[in-house]
């Protein structure tokens, strides 16, 4: 009979040697510590908050708590922490795609304190941006002192970064598809369901701890007319444009603070503090990331002058706090800026179309999706966030026409995303969710040519051969009595006529297109499959032409591409001429 | 990156550590946040009420849009609380937005439908916003509803407050609805009583106003307010010889009260009219006669929707002609009872027109009204 411990040894043998059971339990893990620990953030920098800001205190405090907030964690950032710097999704997606999944205690611990002193101070920066790095640092300490493979770690950041945002941004759904879109740019990634159970874990201790309470609290708003959504459609546009002033007066801005001497570094972030401080001593709604304004202005308590000078104030707040090296996101701050300006859209259209239009409410929370689409450019979890933030489905119709608008000005005006933009400033180019997909929204229709007449398989090889060199082709295609079989390479046909064997024909050289037991791994594409496809299966066929075969008939050939062709469409050497049919 | 570089595989009891560690620190950090949540709540609920204290305070000053931003702010803090949001609803009332008091009592009665004062506040906030109909609703729910504390009270006032508004309204059937479960009240008060009996006879029932003045009368013979109502009850169901005991009663009692002296001075002028009193000579009779087919001639005259083309016409004419013929000393009684029933029918042609304002022409009007009845 085994000993207590001896089974015990035996069951954690067993979980670490069984990869499934332990992904299960590591994203209930990490979903549960990182949502506490995302919480205690919240809790912490909120109290700190109110004793900075007691009610009623003086004027002067708005521009002195800022201004020291970025003095003393400043000097922490440039002196000890400089990982700790700016947002941290950046830094999450390093960690991710170059680091091997390495975040430090260190960094966690000094982005956790000094994010939370930074904010509370009114520092115009997010909460989801650090908490995300906050949460991604986790896993990754955990990952490694539980001896996972870098690989295990590696997929372990998602993990936490899903359970980060479901606890700070109270949106579950939006956290996974956020992680899936833009940390690791891939929505079929394989560590979707690790990903949806950290964040389902994380959100139900954030409602344990706190309650059943959504971030903002929105009265039910409708479409009033059909030409409404026009109206929505210019919110589009304004958010879009909105959306890449911001971006650009942020990297502007902060490429201008690189270019300042290096002892500088720790007094950087004060011109922040001081910028927002003055701000604030007037429209004390600039500071901090103001999330009690944005739900003043849902429910429709909007002054069109005030809350368009409080977009603009944002935009250029938030710009210079965050380019002046304070420790905070641009997450929040984005929902702040698209609420005023849908507010301001809203505001107009009260006005010119009384009785027309839905509140001006209603535009404010089309305006924070719009925002995110425009600034984060994450088209899909802008529209599921705000679904989840707000709990109003009757208004995602205007929200997937509005986004969309902002997301593609923004592309056109801005075309490096922010986040990938912000890690090229720091020399490290990170592929972002769109750039990530460039080569997968390239068809192979795009760049295929016309297939020559194929062979017969009865062809003798010497014929074959022949005709191949004629056309200086390196495969051809054949046909059989059933119709197109598939290719035949040219380096097969000289190594049978050299050895003698196979048979005096091509018919037992040729690379059957279809496997009828897996007809999708077969050395053949389709006009719609990614030219990513088309070089996988070159290499694993051995071919340096595939043909292009119908998916409603494998056995009709629509066309061939070729290895050349495809490096000519990543702008190496030129194509062949397609009118030749040469292969 | 020296940490960076691949791992080694830890063993199984550091890994087994580091899962204890990290459930440790689950457990740790659950209990902190717990603490710190409550802490948050506390301080949110603390400055949501000095929020609400400061509301109070300005809406008792007079200052209510000042007001309304304290609530919201309390509001802000505490989202469910109903006090906050009644606050917020009645200051915008009172700061002339009845809308916003409406918007902002909506999801608050969607979570409470029986909530009796938020009933109330959208009662008068709906009212404020000239909807009597949806505010008359609301009153019904406020006074169905549950409250806190001493719900008999709190019902009675605000079925009173709808009473007042009914009899604003004149809807004299919805307002005798209301007043009859008043009547159920265990032990009501004098003032109650006395209210209530007014009302009675504005919604048209001074059967019921009568006999609750008099059970005032009862327990107390010297209440100049029962004996003015009394004799107010009286009047209405055109007893003016007791009205007028009433009321001269209670202006004994109450010499200089210019309220119950206009009633008895119109119970007089009343009295000095009515030709069917008994006892008038027969040349007094002809005379109160004459004089209201005058009253009915020259209410008949000022009445612009009087039909020019009825029997209206001949019918004055003849009256006036009546009244020109010099009186004799025979047939007095006939000529009495015949300008009697001109006036009756002169009067009833003229209905709907607007009343007089001139205290003769009101008091032959009660005496008209009499009549017909």
């Amino acid at each position: 009979m085994r000993s207590l411990p001896d089974l015990l040894w035996r069951a954690v043998d067993r979980l670490r040697g069984r990869e499934d059971q332990l992904a299960l339990v590591l994203s209930l893990m990490i979903g549960a510590v990182v949502g506490l620990v995302v919480v205690a953030f919240i809790l912490l920098t909120g109290r700190l908050a109110a004793h900075i800001y007691p009610a009623g205190s003086a004027g002067w405090r708005r521009i002195a708590a800022p201004v020291l907030g970025a003095l003393i964690t400043g000097w922490f950032l440039a002196r000890h922490f400089p990982g700790a710097r700016g947002s941290g999704i950046p830094q999450t997606k390093a960690a991710l795609l170059i680091e091997d999944g390495f975040i430090s205690m260190r960094t966690v611990l000094a982005k956790f304190f000094l994010c939370c002193g930074s904010l509370a101070s009114g520092i115009a920066l997010g909460r989801e941006g650090p908490s995300v790095h906050v949460g991604a640092g986790i896993s990754s300490v955990i990952g490694r002192r539980l001896g996972l493979t870098r690989e295990q770690v590696r997929w372990l950041l998602p993990v936490g970064t899903s359970a980060a945002l479901a606890a700070a941004f109270n949106t579950p759904i939006a956290a996974v598809l956020f992680s899936l879109e833009e940390i690791i740019g891939d929505l079929h990634a394989p560590v979707l369901g690790s990903v949806v159970i950290s964040s389902a874990t994380s959100w139900m201790v954030l409602h344990l701890v706190l309650g059943d309470e959504p971030l903002f609290h929105v009265a039910a708003y409708h479409l009033v007319n059909p030409a409404e959504l026009g109206i929505y459609a210019v919110l589009g546009i304004v958010g879009g444009l909105g959306s890449a002033v911001f971006v650009k007066l942020l990297l502007g801005l902060r490429l201008r603070f690189r270019a300042l001497p290096p002892r500088t570094l720790w007094l950087q972030p004060a011109v922040g503090g001081l910028t927002v401080g003055v701000m604030g001593y007037f429209i004390p709604q600039v500071l901090g990331v103001g999330y009690d304004e944005i739900g003043r202005i849902l429910n429709g308590d909007i002054i069109l002058r005030t809350v368009l000078l409080l977009a603009a104030l944002k935009i250029v707040a938030t710009a210079v706090c965050y380019a002046s090296g304070n420790a905070g996101g641009i997450f929040g701050p984005s929902l702040f800026i698209g609420a005023m300006l849908g507010g301001t859209v809203g505001g107009v259209a009260q006005l010119l179309f009384p009785g027309h239009t839905a509140g001006a409410g209603a535009y404010a929370l089309v305006g924070m999706g719009t925002a995110f689409a425009g600034i984060v450019r994450t088209p899909l979890t802008s529209v599921i966030m705000i679904f989840e933030v707000t709990r109003d489905y009757s208004i995602i119709v205007p929200l997937m026409v509005s986004n969309l608008i902002a997301f593609f000005i923004s592309a056109r005006l801005q075309p490096v995303p922010v986040y990938e933009a912000l890690a090229q400033q720091d020399g490290l180019h990170l592929p972002g969710a769109e750039s990530r997909s460039a080569s997968e929204r390239v068809p192979v229709r795009r760049v295929m040519r016309a297939a020559p007449a194929p062979l017969a398989d009865t062809t003798e090889l010497a014929d074959a051969l022949a005709r191949m060199r004629e056309a200086g082709a390196d495969a051809w295609p054949v046909a059989g009595r059933e119709g197109f079989r598939g290719m035949v390479g040219r380096d097969a046909v000289e190594g049978a006529l050299a050895s003698g064997e196979g048979g005096p024909t091509i018919a037992g050289l040729v690379r059957e297109a279809a496997d009828p037991g897996e007809p999708e791994s077969g050395a053949h594409v389709h006009p719609d499959h990614a030219i990513g496809v088309a070089l996988a299966r070159m290499g694993a066929a051995g071919l340096a032409a595939l043909p292009v075969v119908s998916r409603r008939n494998a056995r009709e050939l629509l066309g061939i591409v070729t290895l050349q062709d495809l490096l000519a469409e990543f702008g190496l050497g030129a194509p062949r001429d397609a009118r030749s049919g040469d292969v | 990156m020296s940490d960076a570089t691949a791992p080694p595989a830890a063993s199984t009891r550091t890994f087994l550590v580091t899962f204890t560690l990290v459930l440790g620190a689950v457990f740790a950090l659950f209990v902190f946040d717990t603490f710190l949540a409550g802490v948050q709540r506390r301080a949110g609920a603390s400055e949501a009420a000095a929020r609400y204290r400061e509301g109070t305070a300005l809406m008792a000053a007079g200052r209510p849009a000042q007001a309304v931003e304290k609530f919201k702010a309390a509001l802000a803090i505490e989202r469910l609380d109903a006090d906050y949001a009644r606050g917020v609803a009645d200051a915008a009332r009172a700061a002339g937005r009845p809308a916003d008091a409406v918007q902002v009592l909506g999801p608050l009665l969607e979570r409470e439908p029986t909530n009796g004062a938020a009933n109330l506040s959208m009662a008068r906030a709906l009212l404020a916003a000239r909807d009597t109909d949806q505010a008359v609703s609301y009153y019904h729910r406020a006074i169905y509803g549950l409250w806190p504390g001493d719900a008999t009270a709190a019902r009675r006032a605000v079925r009173l407050e709808l009473v007042d508004l009914l009899a604003g309204r004149g809807s004299r059937q919805e307002l005798l609805a209301e007043l009859l479960p008043l009547e159920d009240e265990e032990n009501p008060d004098t003032a109650l009583q006395r209210r209530r009996a007014h009302l009675f006879i504005a919604a048209g029932s001074p059967e019921r106003a009568a006999q609750v003045f008099r059970q005032l009368l009862r327990r107390d013979r010297t209440d100049a307010d029962a004996l003015a109502g009394l004799g107010q009850a009286e009047a209405a169901q055109g007893n003016y010889g007791s009205a007028q005991t009433h009321l001269m009663a209670a202006s004994r009692l109450r010499a200089g009260d210019a309220a119950i002296a206009a009633q008895l001075a119109q119970v007089d002028r009343v009295r000095d009219m009515d030709p069917t009193l008994r006892g008038l000579a027969p040349a007094e009779r002809r005379r109160r006669s004459a004089m209201l087919l005058g009253a009915a001639l020259v209410a008949a005259d000022r009445c612009p929707a009087a039909p020019a083309d009825s029997a209206l016409p001949p019918l004055m004419d003849s009256a006036r002609a009546e009244l020109a013929r010099p009186a004799r000393a025979v047939g007095l009684a006939a000529a009495a009872e015949g300008m009697m029933d001109r006036a009756e029918q002169i009067w009833a042609m003229r209905e709907g027109c607007p009343e007089d304002g001139n205290a003769d022409q009101r008091a032959a009007a009660l005496v008209l009204d009499k009549l017909r009845e």
